[in-house]
């Protein structure tokens, strides 16, 4: 897996305007939620062979597991609407709730994580990651966040049918 | 949370590859030349399909399985078993009292049968030339090559094999292939070029290279496309007397994303009641040493052509097989536990049934993943 592919996985996955339209806190809490969140997926990152051993399991397996976990999330972002902007804990103790969770750091982020980190390396995973969540924290106008999530969400569910392949037919 | 309990039952089931060391894959390996050793009458016939529980021969007989394990114990001879050469020379014999001409040199007759099969001439010569390299004796030549003359005289001119020889007209059988009989042709031609260079066996091993790479799946309607490890073997072995194409190249990636998945596969079926009802039950002996021969095949390629797309990967799969291997044949305590020890020890076993390839293909694989063990990779 190319850094390239990494970043536009890690982007597709983090789905940046559907995040950004889900949390009302302001932008130095979501940005210090996005480091958190980023911190959180280096260390799954660092422990990706590790954990992949005790589970037994192939990356090429993980890839299958990734592309039908992706594809489901794609779907799901696809059709539903864009949710509204819950309630969290007030000032900085938002980036913690809900910023990091549960709207960032979700089971998807956390496969592909892994997944990544074995296939390209935990510095190529970390890039990926710190630009797919930074764009979080950038504000986007409410009038373009329908079709970026659009966007995210079909390039999610091609990723995913690409990582399944890749999965299936590695040797 | 439910999603990933269920993909982890259901897709992400654990790989029970095991690891393995050269000594016990070696321990492996000179327990089935002892089954072969033992279960090997004095003509150079083997037991061909025994039922362990019953303790009864099933009977039957298969001339190209014959040959394939006597390529198999020279392999092991190679590796410095003890008896697998001696065995491997009566495996031999009998095949040479079956040599009759055909196709202006000579092939392996089956008695009895209007056409003959190509496929016992096409791994017979291997297995010659295996003999050749380990003892550097070159009194089978003249074998060799009318063994290679015919085969290359039932090759078409796209590089399709005909599976069949009919003994009548001294010709190949027309319109009729053999899913593995091509590969292992293949095979045999492309080490004929090896043991004598320039005598013409190279670029008829290449036809059937291009045909095997390009048309075969189509042209012989084949779907999903064939597992051929004998194509692997063939591949390996024109890497070692000249570059492969990029074409050749593709095609050895392609093996390898065939073997992949389906070594993983095998290596998520247990003898549980749960992987029986979402995996199947455990593939036999036979099967899954042909993975094996092929994955070690593709390292093979690496080891002469450097990292081809990926194909470093055939080391860990190859270990994977072995592992699989090791684990599964039935071992001297264990065949204590049936009626005859001697016809269970060293070999594998489907419902309590083991067929002379089992052995054949899962001794090549082990065999073969001993340099990658001992290489460290």
């Amino acid at each position: 897996m190319s850094v390239w592919l990494a970043i536009v996985l890690l982007i597709a996955v983090v789905n940046p305007a559907r995040r950004r339209a889900e949390l009302a806190n302001g932008t130095p809490v979501i940005a210090a939620g996005a480091v958190l969140t980023l911190g959180a997926v280096a260390l799954l990152g660092w422990w990706g062979n590790g954990l992949i051993d005790a589970l037994d399991i192939s990356a090429p397996t993980l890839r299958v597991g990734v592309g039908l976990v992706l594809a489901v999330g794609g779907l799901v972002d696809l059709v539903r609407p864009l949710p509204g902007r819950g309630e969290g804990v007030a000032g900085m103790g938002g980036a913690v709730i809900p910023v990091f969770f549960p709207v960032l750091f979700r089971p998807e982020l956390a496969l592909v994580a892994v997944s990544v980190s074995v296939d390209a390396g935990l510095g190529a995973l970390t890039v990926a990651a710190a630009i797919g969540l930074g764009l979080v924290a950038v504000p986007t106008a409410q009038r373009w966040a329908r079709p970026l999530n659009v966007v995210a969400a079909t390039a999610l569910i091609v990723l995913a049918v690409d990582r399944l392949i890749d999965g299936v037919f590695a040797l | 949370m439910a999603f990933l309990v269920g993909l982890r039952l259901l897709i992400l089931q654990p790989e029970r590859c095991g690891t393995v060391t050269a000594q016990e894959v070696r321990a492996a390996a000179l327990a089935t030349v002892g089954w072969l050793t033992v279960n090997q009458a004095d003509d150079g016939e083997w037991l061909y399909r025994y039922d362990a529980p019953a303790g009864e021969d099933l009977g039957g007989y298969n001339i190209t399985r014959h040959a394939g394990l006597t390529l198999s114990l020279y392999q092991a001879a190679a590796e410095g078993l003890a008896d697998a050469l001696a065995t491997a020379d009566r495996g031999s014999s009998w095949l040479s009292e079956r040599l009759v001409e055909a196709g202006g040199g000579v092939t392996v007759d089956e008695p009895g049968a209007s056409t003959v099969p190509v496929g016992a001439s096409a791994l017979w010569a291997v297995a010659l030339a295996e003999r050749r390299f380990l003892t550097g004796e070159d009194d089978f030549d003249d074998v060799l090559r009318g063994l290679g003359t015919f085969l290359a005289s039932q090759v078409e001119d796209n590089g399709a094999v005909a599976e069949r020889w009919d003994r009548r007209d001294d010709a190949p059988v027309a319109g009729r292939y053999s899913v593995f009989y091509t590969g292992e042709a293949y095979f045999a031609l492309a080490r004929l070029e090896r043991v004598f260079p320039g005598e013409g066996f190279g670029p008829v091993a290449d036809r059937v290279g291009h045909y095997l790479a390009t048309e075969r799946d189509d042209a012989e309607d084949r779907f999903p496309p064939v597992s051929d490890h004998w194509a692997a073997y063939g591949l390996a072995e024109t890497a070692s007397w000249r570059g492969l194409s990029a074409t050749e190249q593709e095609y050895a990636v392609r093996l390898g994303e065939i073997f992949g998945p389906q070594i993983r596969y095998a290596s998520q079926r247990t003898e549980s009641w749960f992987t029986h009802r979402t995996r199947g039950r455990q593939t036999l002996g036979a099967g899954l040493g042909t993975l094996g021969e092929g994955t070690t095949s593709l390292w093979t390629i690496t080891q002469l052509e450097g990292d081809v797309g990926g194909l470093e990967a055939a080391a860990e799969r190859s270990h994977c097989v072995a592992g699989l291997l090791v684990e599964r044949q039935i071992d001297a305590v264990e065949a204590r536990e049936f009626q005859d020890p001697e016809r269970v020890a060293g070999a594998w076993f489907q419902f309590g049934v083991t067929q002379m390839d089992d052995q054949q293909h899962t001794l090549s694989a082990l065999l073969r993943t001993l340099p990658i063990l001992e290489a460290g990779t």
